[in-house]
């Protein structure tokens, strides 16, 4: 979970990191009294937000009032601001950067800082990568004087300087440990007239695995894009019922083949071949686990809640332990219902299939379903082609547009 | 042969009497392994399978002679289980447990660095050497008739599609030696780069199949390396073809949250599906852009080399 400047200031605040004179304003009516030179941040998740215009320079409290006035509760950079930040100016003479995160392939935490801080770091690596050090940190050690002291010697010779740099990198990676950050970063780190040194602005990313035991909590975030009534229908599913999974991850498409896939894996393969095979999901969800019979007949409600579809894809591996015919029960429940006349593809095997595809080619006679299953026999991706054949031939016979002539 | 482990591989299972870790053991046991003892703290002297359970590794260590241990263990827990079978010595350890708490797994890869063992997970499905040892779930159920003992070697970032992809190869014509579901958290233990020595020790693989993802950098890992050998005069011989998800993820950009501009320093433009792509075909990766050519292409690799 990535965390808002004014959030991730949380933590730094927590370790003793030294940090700007600041007001949290959620309400233009909330703004106290000033006089003097302020900005006004706006507090956004995505980066890019100096230059976008989101650091205002402010004078007074009145001209603070009218822009947040403006701008609280409006969109900016793809977001709704209900944050903004006031913070004193300060006067800075130097800048540094400051991180630190995991590194994959490196398999421990790195250290990296910049002499050049205060603008994307990546430009600087791009245009005086000697500027940047970079320190794999041994986990079982910590931060070890030999890790600060090339990043001490290389610049200062300031003693103030090197002690309170010292004491902020350590605090620093206190504070990553302490609330199990992904990645924090400092930028800028920096420098005032009397050397002391402080905070400007700062990013976090938390581990979602380690929620249970982090001391500050922070409010879960919520899509940046406003999500649909079908998406929030399928969240909902999920939330009220906690056995297995389905309909947790749901996006609404503007295709016009359902989708119902099955497993992490497979359904990312399931809509790479999808793709390759020029077909257009009209969603995309997943349920796994073992879900009871209830939530499946939900969740495919929610999926044929559509106009115009021309197919539904029904996918996943060789299931360990869900039960098909109790998953492909609960959507059979609704194709009784609905009847729909486009074709049904469904690839699943595993526990109690057999009994599913009985149940399953039953209904394809009595109701006259265009129902297509499929074991392991068939290859995952080969199901995708046959489903989007099929759906092109549906849509052609309806005179249907959209279809891809290849 | 086959890599990691074998009929004559004597497993541990930690977490044996929980619920998937006692039917781990079951299946373990109906595929010819050996698993000679099991760990619950609390559960010591009952007997799961005919195992006998024990309360600590240590204990289990003094009664049984151990090569692998399987994890099944709450990820709250995870941590001190795995620093439990790292210092009793094991050499390998197969880590099933999801949603450990990175930073618990960066002191677990720490250390098992600093004492040379091994570590495949976390999130893994398991090990399978096909027909003749598995560890972990994988290959449970019915999805075994996806498997065929031969000569393909399988690692995948994903469980499920360690199992399709191995199905794929079998309708092809290709058995597998040795599948390893490898997990793809941000830190793992082991990545494709770690299992190809071993596959390239092991005669009886002739091809290696890989199931990448985006996100991470292991598949420019794995491509860096096959350009260095080559360079070097020592090419890999092994042919390798893989398959990378993440098409639909990018065009809809659900890829993870980004590690903002310190992620970007470090991994630059890696970790998308067009780098992997780009830099996997450069090394001389066969690319199969829908995932039920991987049989096809492999063959169609393996021909070729035949014929030359």
């Amino acid at each position: 979970m990535k965390l808002k400047e004014f959030e991730a200031k949380k933590l730094l605040q927590a370790v003793g990191i030294p940090l700007t004179q600041s007001t949290l304003i959620t309400s233009p009516s909330a703004i106290p009294s000033f006089q003097g030179d302020y900005f006004l941040k706006l507090q956004t998740l995505a980066g890019g937000r100096g230059k976008a215009g989101g650091i205002i320079p402010i004078k007074n409290s009145e001209q603070a009032k009218t822009r947040c006035q403006q701008l609280l509760g409006h969109v900016f950079l793809n977001e709704t601001i209900h944050e903004i930040l006031l913070d004193k100016k300060i006067d800075v003479t130097r800048e540094f950067y400051v991180g630190i995160l995991f590194d994959t392939s490196r398999k421990c935490p790195l250290l990296i800082f910049s002499e050049e801080g205060g603008v994307d770091i990546e430009k600087v690596k791009a245009s005086s990568p000697e500027k940047i050090i970079i320190r794999e940190i041994n986990y079982l050690h910590g931060l070890k004087e030999a890790d600060i002291s090339p990043i001490l010697s290389s610049f200062y010779a300031d003693k103030k300087i090197k002690s309170r740099l010292k004491e902020i990198l350590s605090k620093l990676y206190a504070c990553f440990v302490r609330f199990d950050c992904k990645m924090i970063e400092i930028n800028p780190l920096a420098i005032t007239p009397k050397n002391d040194l402080v905070a400007l602005d700062a990013v976090a990313v938390l581990d979602d695995d380690a929620h249970y035991r982090r001391e500050i909590q922070f409010p879960e975030r919520t899509d940046t894009r406003k999500a649909t009534p079908r998406e929030i229908a399928a969240h909902q599913i999920d939330k009220d019922d906690y056995r297995g999974v389905a309909g947790k991850t749901f996006l609404d498409l503007d295709g016009d083949i359902a989708i119902l896939t099955s497993g992490g894996g497979a359904s990312m393969t399931i809509m790479d071949a999808l793709m390759e095979y020029g077909g257009k999901p009209a969603n995309f969800t997943e349920y796994s686990g073992d879900p009871p019979k209830e939530k499946v007949e939900k969740l495919t409600r929610i999926v044929l809640d559509c106009p115009h579809l021309s197919g539904l894809l029904i996918g996943g591996v060789i299931a360990n332990f869900t039960n098909i015919a109790e998953t492909l029960g609960g959507v059979l429940t609704v194709l009784q219902e609905r009847k729909p006349d486009f074709p049904i593809v469904i690839r699943r095997a595993g526990p109690h299939d057999e009994e599913a595809k009985r149940m399953l080619l039953q209904a394809k006679k009595e109701l006259g379903l265009d129902i297509h299953y499929f074991d392991e026999k068939m290859p995952l991706t080969q199901a995708v082609n046959v489903m989007i054949e099929l759906s092109n031939q549906y849509k052609k016979q309806r005179g249907l547009a959209h279809v891809h002539s290849h | 042969m086959s890599i990691l482990i074998d009929k004559k591989t004597r497993f541990l299972i930690q977490g044996i009497t929980g619920k998937q870790g006692t039917r781990a053991c079951h299946e373990m046991q109906e595929f010819g392994g050996k698993v000679v003892a099991g760990v619950t703290p609390g559960k010591g002297g009952e007997q799961v399978e005919g195992v006998p359970v024990y309360n600590t590794v240590k204990e289990a260590l003094q009664h049984h002679h151990v090569d692998a241990s399987v994890l099944y263990i709450p990820p709250k827990f995870a941590k001190e289980a795995i620093i439990e079978a790292i210092e009793g010595g094991i050499s390998l350890l197969n880590v099933v447990t999801e949603n450990i708490p990175i930073h618990d797994m960066a002191y677990c890869l720490a250390l098992v660095k600093q004492k040379g063992a091994r570590i495949v997970g976390a999130c893994s499905a398991g090990i399978y050497s096909v027909g003749k040892a598995k560890s972990g779930s994988i290959a449970g159920g019915k999805s075994r008739l996806a498997f065929t003992p031969g000569t393909i070697g399988v690692m995948s970032r994903s469980g499920g599609m360690s199992c399709e992809t191995s199905l794929v190869l079998t309708q092809a014509g290709l058995g597998q030696s040795t599948v390893v579901s490898m997990g793809s958290d941000v830190l793992m233990g082991s990545t494709f780069l770690d299992f190809l020595p071993d596959f390239e020790k092991d005669s009886e693989t002739e091809g290696l199949v890989i199931f990448g993802e985006i996100g991470g950098t292991a598949e420019e890992e794995l491509a860096a390396y096959l350009i260095q050998r080559r360079q070097s005069g020592n090419s890999y011989l092994k042919p390798i073809v893989a398959f990378i998800s993440g098409k639909f993820a990018e065009a809809i950009n659900v890829q993870n949250v980004s590690l903002g501009h310190a992620g970007a320093i470090i991994e630059g433009n890696k970790g998308t599906r067009k780098h992997k792509v780009k830099v996997l075909k450069e090394a001389g990766v066969i690319i199969a852009e829908v995932h039920h050519d991987l049989g096809r292409l492999m063959k169609q690799t393996l021909n070729g080399i035949s014929e030359r």
